[in-house]
């Protein structure tokens, strides 16, 4: 039968995936002093398991460096060798070769082998070194398979003191075992009634093994006399390598009764054998004790006969949970697919609950409370649905102890990584975008936050600096922070740059204008430009790809003490709490995240600044007042913000109050993008379809700050 | 009446394959992801044939081998370990906690059901 391997692909390659994360997690966690020996256990199952798969599917090279990697693994859980730093080190360089490995075979483009011989060799170094002197030079195929073995017949003549002490015999066929493989050709006939042996046949063994001729002959010896039997080299075997095509690989331990054709082909050609014929050894598998086939042929057919019903009920529940795990992997499009028509029929429940809202409730009872009812449903089946893609933020959070590791090491830097909240969830697509960003956070905390240890100890801090990543819930939002507790921004240092590059600043600014400087492009403080971060690109990337998931970063210091940085994302990407708002004809969306209240201004509240337009004034803060007619040209009768509504929306530390007719009401609209389905339009960040089927602009408040300024 | 067999893998693209494998040969194929799993399923029905990984969470193959051999209904089942390992420590462990034979890791699906149908035809 042929059997398209390539169908099982996905399954390897997101299991491997999965494999690879636990192990570098693991070796990050691992206390190299007293290393947890379930720990040891699990990083070398996900070798071996990695091993085992890539093997079978074809993945040759990711067989190699895990079978290494497993050897080790298999010391150290054995106590042979001992975890240091250096290993560790090697050990995530190989689950780094790995992942590359893995994603060359996702995208269909192996990797270049150099990298692989490269910590296979460093691998093997290690091996040696604790290996002292013997064996082991070459411990990929000491571990697993005997590099050379031959094959030798061993003869025992009938002597009388063997047939009347079987237990000789008995004990030197266990001896043997306990060397190769031994297959018995030939054994002394027994006839007459007497029983009587021939003592004109001997034995005939067949022992593969790797231990040497002089050996086989001491062991012998304390058993049977020199004269009584022989030893005689036939042939050597070299194993192929277990990855080998040629490998038959699998295997019986001992006789086994076997079908009846092959039982007979096998009496012809070994003329006395018990039945384990040569041909299925070689084959690589074997049975360790002699097996009836009566059992297997029996239980099917004694079960029916005795009680019909209860083996099928049990087989039907053993097959129910034999589909076994308790989750399933399904493809984000689908997800996305059920999201969307969700949000369809969010929609549709909208419009059907306006038009409802028209009919009288004393008439149409029950079709208002069929309507009530469906509402009901519709937000529980969204929130379910919503649920489908939300993911732990540990997904993201798992990375760092590498990347702080990796990093602290290059820096020289003591750095612990304090993470909180790792199974707060969000959104799938926010999870795969937030993660870059935070790595340059962290990354820049490390490099630019963190002193060096002398310096700490100077300031009476510990040696050790400390990132803390956190993140939480907070209404709508979900609150990722990146902290340290370093040295904290240098706020002339900050103005002197700014004014360097032209930026306009003065020194009256806040503290917190000042630290938000440091997301404009172009702005680095770093002394001296390294590797790690800060070559001026990156913060200001980092402010607009959150900006761009509908976010914000906030930025808090205190001199001395640390930096922090806190970012709000919405939870998810696909629906947004809003205020509706009219103007004019048209119906808006304002993200209700950026509102911060809502106003009907006195005449008075607003003033007039020449050339700036119209301020104005609440709670002793001027607000530009940004009339949403202009912006969109849109024509409105109401031109006096005394006669229509203020709403003050605040955006990347920024406020400005937004001039709107009136306020609508507040409600969850399900997010359209605009420039997949039309074009990108300035000020707005999308739309969303209304519950009487018309469509509603999202606006994009940082934008529309901007342009009020 | 179709032939069942247990497998028991801790990974799920081996598990995939081999139960896919079987299944297409016209067996009845359930599948453990553990030892501790393999176990509570083959006590709430007997299997033609055991297929077990040795390396597994909760309860690795040879405890599990032990642990069947000890239930009366597994006294003469077929079990065959599914191991990357070949060596002699691994087959005196098997041979010890009564394992049947053997097949190495990696095995393609003609392999497997060569000696499926050897076992239990």
């Amino acid at each position: 039968m042929s059997i398209d391997m390539g169908q099982f692909y996905q399954t390897f390659f997101d299991e491997s995936a999965e494999r690879l994360e636990e192990m570098e997690s693991l070796l990050l966690s691992m206390d190299i002093e007293a290393p947890d020996i379930e720990e040891l256990n699990a990083i070398f199952r996900a070798a071996h398991s990695i091993k085992g798969g890539s093997g079978t599917f074809g993945f040759t090279d990711m067989t190699e460096v895990t079978h290494v990697l497993e050897n080790l693994l298999d010391r150290l859980r054995k106590g042979e060798m001992t975890p240091s730093e250096p290993l560790t080190d090697v050990f995530l360089e190989a689950v780094d070769v790995l992942k590359a490995q893995l994603n060359g075979h996702i995208r269909g483009e192996p990797t270049a082998p150099e990298s692989k011989d490269a910590v296979c060799r460093k691998l093997l170094e290690f091996s040696e070194t604790f290996d002292g002197s013997h064996s082991s030079a070459n411990p990929e195929i000491d571990n697993d398979i005997e590099a050379s073995e031959a094959i030798y017949r061993i003869e025992i003549q009938p002597a009388k003191f063997l047939l009347k002490q079987p237990a000789i015999l008995e004990t030197m066929i266990e001896e043997l075992t306990r060397q190769g493989k031994l297959e018995t050709l030939q054994q002394p006939v027994i006839k007459g009634k007497k029983k009587k042996t021939d003592k004109s046949t001997p034995w005939v063994f067949r022992l593969t093994t790797s231990t040497s001729a002089k050996t086989l002959q001491e062991t012998l010896e304390f058993l049977i006399p020199p004269k009584d039997f022989s030893i005689e080299h036939v042939v050597d075997v070299t194993h192929p390598a277990p990855v080998s095509d040629d490998d038959l690989g699998f295997g019986f331990f001992d006789d086994l009764p076997l079908p009846p054709p092959d039982a007979s082909t096998d009496e012809s050609v070994e003329t006395v054998t018990t039945g384990a014929p040569s041909a299925v050894e070689d084959t690589g598998f074997g049975f360790f004790e002699e097996l009836p086939l009566v059992p297997a042929a029996e239980a099917p057919a004694s079960r029916p006969s005795g009680k019909p019903k209860l083996p099928q009920g049990a087989s039907k529940t053993a097959a129910s949970s034999g589909n076994g795990d308790s989750s399933i992997r399904v493809s984000v499009e689908r997800v996305d697919q059920l999201i969307n028509l969700v949000g369809e029929l969010v929609i549709t429940q909208a419009m059907l609950a306006q038009t409802g809202a028209a009919l009288d409730p004393v008439t149409f009872e029950r079709l208002h409370a069929g309507l009530a009812q469906l509402e009901r449903n519709t937000r529980d089946l969204q929130e379910s649905v919503m649920s489908i893609r939300m993911m732990p933020i540990s997904f993201v959070f798992s990375r760092f102890p590498r990347v702080v590791r990796d990093l602290a090491g290059k820096l020289n830097k003591q750095v612990e990584l304090v993470t909180v909240g790792e199974t707060t969830e969000l959104d799938k697509g926010l999870i795969e975008k937030i993660a870059d960003p935070l790595t340059h956070l962290v990354r820049n905390s490390l490099d630019h936050g963190i002193e060096q240890p002398d310096v700490r100890i100077d300031a009476g801090k510990p040696a050790k600096g400390t990132i803390t990543l956190s993140a939480s819930h907070q209404g709508g939002n979900i609150v990722i922070q990146v902290s340290d507790d370093g040295g904290g921004l240098n706020r002339d240092k900050i103005l002197d740059k700014a004014r360097e590059r032209g930026l306009a600043v003065s020194e009256g600014m806040s503290d917190n204008e000042v630290w938000m400087l440091i997301f404009e492009p172009g702005f680095s403080t770093a002394e001296v430009v390294t590797d790690v971060s800060g070559r001026g690109v990156g913060m200001d990337v980092v402010k607009r790809n959150i900006t761009e998931m509908g976010g914000s970063v906030g930025i808090s210091s205190e001199a001395g003490q640390g930096t922090s940085i806190t970012i709000r994302l919405p939870l998810t990407l696909a629906i947004l709490d809003g205020m509706t708002v009219g103007l004019g004809d048209s119906l808006y969306v304002i993200p209700l995240n950026t509102i911060v209240e809502t106003l009907q201004p006195q005449a008075q509240d607003i003033k007039t600044v020449t050339g700036e337009g119209r301020m104005v004034h609440v709670r002793g803060e001027y607000l530009p007042v940004i009339a949403l007619h202009n912006v969109f040209n849109l024509a409105t009768d109401i031109t006096d913000p005394c006669d229509g509504v203020l709403v003050l929306i605040e955006a990347e530390g920024k406020k400005a109050a937004l001039f709107v007719d009136a306020l609508v009401g507040q409600q969850q609209v399900v997010i359209k993008s605009l420039e997949t389905n039309f074009r990108k339009v300035v000020g707005v960040s999308g739309a969303t379809i209304m519950g009487d089927g018309t469509v509603a602009l999202i606006l994009d408040v940082p934008t529309l700050i901007k342009l009020g300024q | 009446m179709a032939k069942t067999i247990l497998t028991v893998d801790d990974s799920p693209s081996i598990r995939q394959m081999v139960s896919f494998t079987l299944k297409s040969a016209g067996y009845e194929v359930t599948e453990a992801v553990d030892g501790q799993d393999g176990l509570d399923k083959a006590k709430l029905k007997s299997f033609n044939l055991v297929f077990t990984d040795q390396n597994m969470p909760r309860m690795d193959g040879i405890t599990l081998i032990k642990s069947l051999r000890a239930l009366p209904q597994y006294k003469a089942t077929p079990i065959l370990m599914l191991t990357t390992e070949a060596g002699e420590a691994m087959k005196t462990q098997g041979r010890a906690a009564g394992a049947t034979g053997w097949l190495v890791k990696p095995f393609d699906p003609n392999k497997l059901l060569e000696v499926v149908k050897k076992v239990i035809g």
